[in-house]
């Protein structure tokens, strides 16, 4: 979500097979997320790329750890080219590419990139985007949602943002749209995390959640 | 030149999806009720006005989502039946009763069922304001809101926010914080 | 094949379906009974499709679980238990309702209150249930009046079971425990709509059953005192409620003694989880 001067990002903490509820762990977890296309492990983590840009991965389990390993080297190896921090619209684009690469036998995972990007006067600018599982990137201005509780996020968000919110309106905000739409949805929840980037802080706040 | 024929398969399908969302929500002594008026099919729009919220009584109001065909069959076989009861009764058939008799309707088409998503709003006979819910084969419930439809899972979420807290969601409590300068993490 | 509607008889064998002129213009129809008011001439009469497989058209049209996108969702998913103890049968569900994935209710009523002796809870078809343990409860009544005592668990378990049993194939899902207490002191049957009908001291119903019986299982004792019975049954049903994604939000606690079922409350499952695993509250 977008904020004035700073953007949000937030995620649930559930990782399960299905119906089964597996792990609850703490920031940078597997939150759990049900793949219709398959049926097995589902999660879904939030990473912090650079100091001011996180990507949220929902989907397959082994996807989530396998695209973070990925995007943590290619961005490694674009910081010590180029000897520069990547910006959140050259890093989706990254991530955009690396998923369009499998078109025909797609990682199940649908990203979410949250960051501040910096502007040719020195200023910061907020910069969210989402993507579907083959890279189809959709910059929005307001904000973005994924996983299995999408509809349920958008239907709430819908409500409830409005431009320019500061950083503790966004938390609320961002808070209040999560919890309630994984607490509509069966495979979402346990748990959940929210980060607030802001110029000069990453504001990071486990909530307490429903945990059934 | 004809191929070989073919054995045709045929199946009996009555059913159709009409789009639209319907909502109501109860108060202490009232009930709103509400669902917008376009009926769709696949991506076309068949009207833009057709309603799908209907009083029954001064203190009753139907709104019915799915199928419109059977929707507004139901609504009408519904309204006959609280017509023979006013008849027999000279009174008005009270809000719990219409949502029994509902229910016991839905049922009677357990084996071919009404594609309909009922929600029944209105004032209790002691007064305060309910809202009833049914799936299309008659199970029931009096709940505090409910959205029903194309858009149910968008707006329910939203509801259970801004109407009737807590009942479903969580409390909002941080339980952990962690703020780091960026300037920290600089090094 | 035809593909017009029409009511007809389904075939030999299966419940009676009264022509429609008949059904329509009962004097019923027309008084406070609601659809339970032709009860008099028997079992309720059905709308039936006028195609050859009438149970194939419905499992076409409304089981999510073999075709996601089927128009007509019944709404799954339970954890549903009860035992037989030193102080008569404890009752205890989830209050969770979910379509796919869709949490469509947090506070369904899963124990049905038949009559002041008898309890029936809710597992699989929400509406099979609710109707036909309603309509069971009817004619508990009628027996009383009839027999001037009260019907035995046995007999109303029976009563369910053989008119469930009449329906087989026609696509009702219904896994059900009748408790009770009668003469012969706490009392417990499963019911479920292949016709199955088992006495037993514990039993457990639904998607997070297994979850249940785990916690249910290690503790139970015959002699269990009241209030640890309460606890073991709502222990049970918040294991099931947070590892099962379609169990949990409340579980409702009944008790049933001598003098009839008692409602002993209705617990938040997070609360309970933050109560017991974290030592801090909701």
């Amino acid at each position: 979500m977008v904020g004035k001067d700073c953007v949000a990002i937030a995620s649930d903490l559930r990782l399960g097979t299905q119906a089964l509820g597996i792990s609850s762990n703490f920031q940078r977890v597997p939150v759990s997320h049900f793949s219709r296309v398959c049926p097995s492990l589902t999660i879904c983590q939030v990473f912090p790329i650079t100091d001011r840009l996180y990507v949220g991965l929902p989907g397959l389990g082994t996807d989530v750890t396998t695209l973070y390993e990925r995007f943590r080297y290619r961005v490694n190896m674009y910081t010590i080219k180029e000897e520069r921090e990547i910006h959140p619209e050259t890093f989706t684009h990254m991530v955009s590419s690396t998923l369009y690469e499998h078109r025909f036998g797609p990682y199940f995972i649908e990203p979410v990139v949250a960051g501040l990007s910096k502007l040719p006067t020195g200023g910061l600018k907020p910069f969210i985007a989402a993507m579907d599982l083959i890279g189809c990137i959709n910059f929005a201005k307001d904000f973005v949602v994924a996983g299995t509780a999408s509809s349920k996020l958008y239907g709430v968000a819908e409500g409830l943002w409005e431009p320019d919110l500061e950083p503790e309106d966004l938390f609320e905000t961002i808070s209040q749209t999560l919890l309630n739409a994984v607490d509509r949805d069966a495979f979402s929840g346990w748990g959940a995390v929210v980060h607030v980037i802001t110029k000069d802080r990453v504001i990071s706040r486990t909530l307490k959640a429903r945990m059934d | 030149m004809d191929s070989i024929a073919h054995p045709t398969q045929r199946q009996f399908s009555p059913y159709s999806d009409n789009g639209g969302t319907i909502l109501a929500i109860a108060g202490a002594d009232f009930t709103v009720i509400a669902g917008d008026t376009r009926q769709s099919e696949g991506y076309s729009i068949q009207t833009r006005y057709a309603p799908k919220v209907f009083p029954l009584t001064d203190r009753a109001v139907l709104a019915v989502n799915g199928f419109a065909a059977d929707g507004n069959m139901f609504v009408k076989k519904v309204k006959q039946r609280l017509e023979w009861y006013r008849h027999a009764h000279s009174k008005d058939m009270p809000l719990r009763a219409i949502a029994r008799l509902i229910q016991t309707m839905l049922y009677a088409r357990r084996f071919f069922p009404f594609y309909v998503y009922n929600i029944l709003g209105g004032i209790e006979e002691d007064g305060t304001g309910a809202v009833y819910s049914f799936d299309p084969v008659g199970s029931y419930e009096r709940e505090a809101c409910r959205a029903a439809g194309a858009a149910q899972s968008l707006v329910q979420p939203f509801l259970d926010n801004q109407a009737c807290p807590f009942i479903h969601t969580s409390p909002f409590v941080v339980l952990t914080v962690d703020n780091r300068d960026i300037a920290d993490l600089f090094q | 094949m035809q593909a017009q509607v029409q009511r007809r008889t389904f075939k030999s064998g299966m419940p009676p379906v009264v022509d429609d002129d008949d059904y329509h213009c009962s004097d019923a129809m027309w008084g406070s009974l609601a659809g339970f008011g032709s009860l008099v001439k028997g079992v309720p009469s059905f709308v039936i499709p006028s195609v050859p497989d009438p149970a194939a058209f419905l499992r076409l049209h409304t089981d999510d679980h073999a075709d996601p996108s089927c128009k007509i969702k019944i709404q799954h998913g339970t954890t549903t238990l009860a035992f037989r103890f030193q102080g008569g049968v404890i009752v205890a569900v989830d209050s969770r309702a979910t379509a796919g994935s869709y949490i469509a209710s947090g506070t369904v009523k899963k124990i049905i209150e038949i009559n002041p002796y008898l309890l029936g809870t809710m597992a699989g078809g929400a509406a099979d249930c609710q109707y036909w343990e309603t309509y069971l409860g009817v004619h508990c009544r009628l027996h009383e009046l009839r027999n001037r005592e009260r019907i035995s668990v046995s007999a109303a378990s029976k009563y369910l079971s053989n008119l469930v049993y009449s329906y087989k194939g026609m696509g009702l899902s219904m896994g059900t425990m009748i408790c009770g207490w009668d003469k012969t002191g706490p009392a417990l049957f499963y019911v479920d709509s292949d016709g199955t009908r088992l006495k037993g001291n514990i039993f457990s119903v639904g998607s997070g059953s297994t979850f249940a019986y785990g916690v249910l299982d290690q503790e139970y004792r015959w002699d269990l005192p009241d209030e640890e019975a309460q606890e073991l049954a709502r222990r049970s049903i918040y294991a099931a409620g947070h590892r099962d994604a379609f169990s949990g939000n409340t579980c409702n606690l009944y008790q049933v003694k001598e003098d009839g079922w008692q409602f002993i409350g209705n617990y938040d499952i997070t609360k309970l989880h933050y109560d017991w695993a974290w030592g801090g509250s909701w």
